[in-house]
């Protein structure tokens, strides 16, 4: 049942088995699974059908640190959440992107990849998407793979709305916006959902689940937090902290052979090192992505390359004759370092329409990020030249001493939308907001699900390990 | 006169952490207290703690120091030369591209 809370704040069911905060990918897969095993829930969204200013609003905030998007416009809030705009990669992670990794000691999960494995069928089919390719070595000596990904079609809010509508068990309030979690220090006793015209009304269930994104689920635990007077988090959870993002930068431009440019399945080649590359080199995930470029542009390149180096130019140019060789451009999408300086406050001076503080986001990329991103590029180049698949041109930035530019000059995305950590996953309350079950430590009834548990990010998409996560949430919360 | 001098072995200079295999960064600040010394009126090396050095140690020391740059910076150039390759207007090269 789909319910406006702005028309009617008697219609809202008060109590239910679960309350789940926010319908993007998280939280929608999450509720709608828990009503296919026979569970009653009310599902909360801050938004409405569509995307509407005075929503849209309670997203903006600060950004201090490295240049970085508006808040605002980094993600969508009404029903579907930032599904509702995203590109549509999936891609797993991979097994070592849950492992510890020497030198990378808070860039690790406290499960491993067989605990999603058993969930990745039905999220692929949620997401309408066939299985990405296997990564496929193609260099073990350079330690050079190449990655598969599917592209997903689907918006949330579209999809599953009229699924929503006539769901017997979930009830999706829009406009209903979380506000207040009252707590008596053990368990989470209600919810206070707020509409547009300032009525609340109090939801009580047997759990709760706050899967509003990678930024709101760090505000809204620090908001509710503080109102509780610190009884809803420990003390010693590192709430807000170790932020992540996808750095995500044009790298350079490259001749190389038509094998490395035309992949299976997508109009880009990812190129990523293989696990034992990445422990040799003591680097994090980086995904290179070469797409082929018009022969114009090729043949403009071949032109550079014949005044710069003639020899191999000529030999360019005789391939790209023959068809043999394109021009192509690069681009990298790496794993930043989850670093505790990373994090996600409340503003001490704004506030959105429901006296909520507005989000403080600090963020910065740091050398050790950026050397990720060299030693990826420099094995890559290594690859591609001793195996005589042509010549990669890199702009100056990438292997100077200046770190990365600023992305509003270069034209760049700079960074990839995916919010990433704030409550992140671990063991011990020392190292984690969430356990390995994204219970929050010290609270028996709370939930968070979404890419804010991540402790770490690897360098792929992550909205596939999102809906994982949350159906194995379903299928731990369907027995409570 | 010129200050008594005990001249103990070399390793005795390094602070306890380095001899027990600390990374070199971890230990600097000690070190950095090391070689913080003055030249008294006897020409006598002084530290801040008002341990005496010779002169010969401090120039052995010097010695060992450029010897260990020289040789990193010479390493440095026959790695790049070994690999052949070199960097021209962004386009990663190697003998015998041009």
């Amino acid at each position: 049942m789909l319910i406006d809370f702005n028309l009617s704040i008697t219609s809202l069911p008060k109590i239910a088995d679960f309350c789940v905060v926010g319908s993007g990918p998280a939280g929608m897969t999450l509720a709608l699974e828990l009503g296919d095993y026979g569970r009653s829930v009310i599902l909360l969204e801050g938004g409405g059908l569509n995307e509407r200013t005075d929503s849209q609003e309670i997203y903006k905030g600060d950004v201090i640190g490295d240049p970085y998007f508006e808040l605002d416009n980094a993600r969508l809030r009404y029903l579907g959440g930032t599904s509702g705009h995203w590109g549509g990669w999936c891609l797993p992670l991979g097994e070592m992107d849950f492992q510890k990794k020497e030198g990378f000691e808070d860039a690790h999960w406290p499960i491993e990849k067989r605990d999603l494995d058993p969930f990745l069928e039905k999220a692929l089919s949620i997401l309408d998407i066939p299985k990405p390719a296997d990564d496929s070595v193609l260099d073990r000596e350079f330690g050079i793979k190449e990655i598969g990904v599917s592209i997903s079609p689907v918006s949330f809010g579209e999809k599953y709305r009229e699924r929503l509508n006539s769901s017997k068990n979930v009830t999706c309030v829009t406009n209903a916006n979380l506000t207040n979690l009252k707590t008596n220090g053990q368990r989470i006793m209600s919810a206070k959902a707020t509409n547009f015209a300032g009525q609340s009304a109090d939801i009580k269930a047997k759990h709760f689940v706050l899967a509003m994104g990678g930024i709101e689920n760090s505000r809204m635990l620090l908001w509710c937090n503080h109102q509780a007077n610190g009884k809803i988090a420990d003390p010693r959870a590192p709430l807000g902290r170790y932020w992540m993002e996808h750095p995500s930068f044009r790298v350079g431009e490259a001749l190389v052979d038509l094998k490395l440019t035309q992949p299976v399945q997508h109009p880009k080649r990812l190129v990523a090192l293989t696990d034992a590359a990445r422990r040799k080199l003591s680097a994090l995930d980086c995904t290179i992505i070469l797409r082929e470029i018009p022969s114009g542009d090729s043949k403009a390149l071949v032109r550079e390359l014949l005044c710069v180096a003639p020899k191999v130019g000529a030999w360019a140019a005789s391939l790209v004759g023959q068809k043999l060789v394109c021009g192509a451009r690069l681009a990298a999408t790496w794993e930043q370092e989850p670093i505790w300086n990373n994090h996600l406050k409340l503003s001490e001076t704004k506030r959105d329409r429901f006296g909520i503080p507005l989000t403080e986001l600090h963020w910065k990329r740091t050398h050790r990020d950026f050397a990720t991103l060299q030693k990826s590029l420099s094995l890559f180049n290594d690859y591609v030249m001793a195996r005589n698949l042509g010549r990669i041109k890199y702009f100056d930035w990438v292997f100077g001493s200046d770190g990365l530019p600023d992305f509003r000059v270069t034209g760049d995305e700079g960074a990839s939308y995916h919010h990433m950590g704030g409550t992140r996953m671990a063991n011990s309350v020392k190292n984690g907001v969430v356990d390995s079950n994204c219970r929050v430590f010290g609270q028996d009834n709370l939930y968070v699900a979404g890419s804010s548990v991540f402790p770490s990010g690897g360098a792929v998409n992550p909205t596939l390990t999102i809906v994982q996560l949350s159906l194995r949430l379903a299928e731990h919360l369907r027995h409570a | 006169m010129i200050g008594r001098v005990s001249s103990g072995p070399y390793w005795k200079l390094a602070p306890p952490a380095a001899r027990f295999g600390m990374p070199i960064w971890q230990t600097l600040g000690d070190r950095m207290k090391i070689i913080q010394f003055s030249v008294n009126a006897h020409g006598t090396f002084m530290s801040k703690e008002g341990k005496m050095f010779s002169r010969r140690t401090f120039l052995i020391g010097f010695f060992v120091l450029t010897q260990i740059g020289l040789l990193n910076s010479i390493h440095n150039i026959f790695r790049n030369k070994r690999s052949g390759k070199f960097m021209k207007q962004g386009w990663v090269l190697q003998e015998g591209d041009i």
